[in-house]
């Protein structure tokens, strides 16, 4: 299969749109219940023992809008690029979390289905799901979809 | 045209797409932090080191009283106080407060009953879980106040605190 090719199959836009409705509704779907539970993500967050204790809960307030606001542009097609990299950079943030928190030993909750899989334990398998899911924002960074109308030019 | 079209919408405009990521985050944190301040669950914006120790300053359910490292140990001291260890029996067996009785969140019910003389013969209740990052000794101390006065504490800095902090462990099962 010639390079072209595949390109034109990874970028198509039913593909894009597979990517943006995934990626987005996942972040929705986990940021949802972070941000009406603030306090219990907030302590979630400190066990990373990454952050300083002064600003745990200022990223335990922002992070979960930042997510669900991100989620929901992706899904509909608003600002695709920039959603995917916001997800992109949470999720590499993620990664570099997931990772420092194994290497360190750390025997906690990741966090990531928070609460509906509070119980799943930070394990290598997490880290490498957050590097798959990297791919799928390359995709909408790279070609860009979207379910809203085409904006006419001119 | 619609070809060309496409492919001009395709290109990567890394200026704008970080513009737009970087109003998303400052949009993202001016709703948060709006929502939490007016919200019935809205947590301090910064936590605060309270009396020397780490710690978030996040809100406790009503008659649950957080209590410092230094007067968890005075109350230690004392004798008179009963704490009460919020983790699996596992951890609790690997290491406890000296005369700490176990009770797991699970099983709450059970031990209750079993424990509710000696609670509310203690002058005060210590509730402590892992470490800040748990919730579960909050949770256990508001179910304790089916039978304890008000207040119960918690000790929020954990079994892992009062490790740091050189305070006396036993291992086995004890209670």
């Amino acid at each position: 299969m010639s390079v072209n090719r595949l390109q034109s199959y990874v970028g198509h836009p039913a593909v894009g749109a597979v990517c943006r409705v995934l990626l987005g509704g996942i972040f929705i779907y986990t940021g949802l219940p972070k941000l009406l539970q603030p306090d219990e993500f907030a302590r979630l967050l400190y066990g990373y023992q990454i952050l300083h204790a002064d600003m745990v809960n200022l990223v335990g307030i922002i992070m979960p809008w930042l997510e669900v606001i991100a989620g929901l542009f992706l899904v509909i097609g608003i600002l695709p690029q920039s959603s995917a990299l916001v997800i992109g950079g949470l999720l590499a943030g993620f990664i570099v979390f997931g990772f420092l928190g194994i290497v360190r030993g750390l025997d906690i909750s990741c966090g990531c289905f928070f609460p509906f899989m509070g119980d799943e334990k930070l394990g290598w398998d997490l880290v490498i799901r957050d590097a798959i899911l990297l791919f799928f924002t390359a995709q909408v960074l790279i070609w860009p979809s979207s379910f809203l109308p085409e904006r006419r030019e001119g | 045209m619609r070809r060309s079209r496409r492919r001009s919408r395709g290109r990567i405009d890394a200026y704008g797409i970080i513009l737009g990521a970087a109003a998303m985050v400052l949009g993202s944190a001016a709703l948060g932090i709006a929502v939490n301040h007016f919200s019935p669950r809205g947590i301090p914006i910064f936590g605060q080191a309270a009396e020397g120790e780490p710690g978030l300053n996040l809100p406790m359910p009503t008659g649950v009283v957080r209590m410092s490292l230094d007067d968890a140990r005075a109350a230690f001291d004392g004798g008179a106080a009963l704490f009460v260890d919020a983790r699996v029996e596992e951890d609790y067996r690997e290491g406890h407060v000296p005369g700490a009785f176990t009770v797991p969140p699970s099983q709450v019910g059970e031990r209750l009953p079993e424990i509710a003389e000696d609670l509310t013969a203690a002058q005060a209740v210590l509730v402590y879980c892992h470490g800040i990052e748990c919730s579960d000794a909050i949770g256990v101390a508001e179910r304790l106040l089916e039978v304890v006065p008000e207040p119960v504490y918690v000790i929020e800095a954990g079994i892992v605190g009062w490790v740091d902090a050189g305070y006396p462990v036993r291992e086995g099962a004890e209670r």
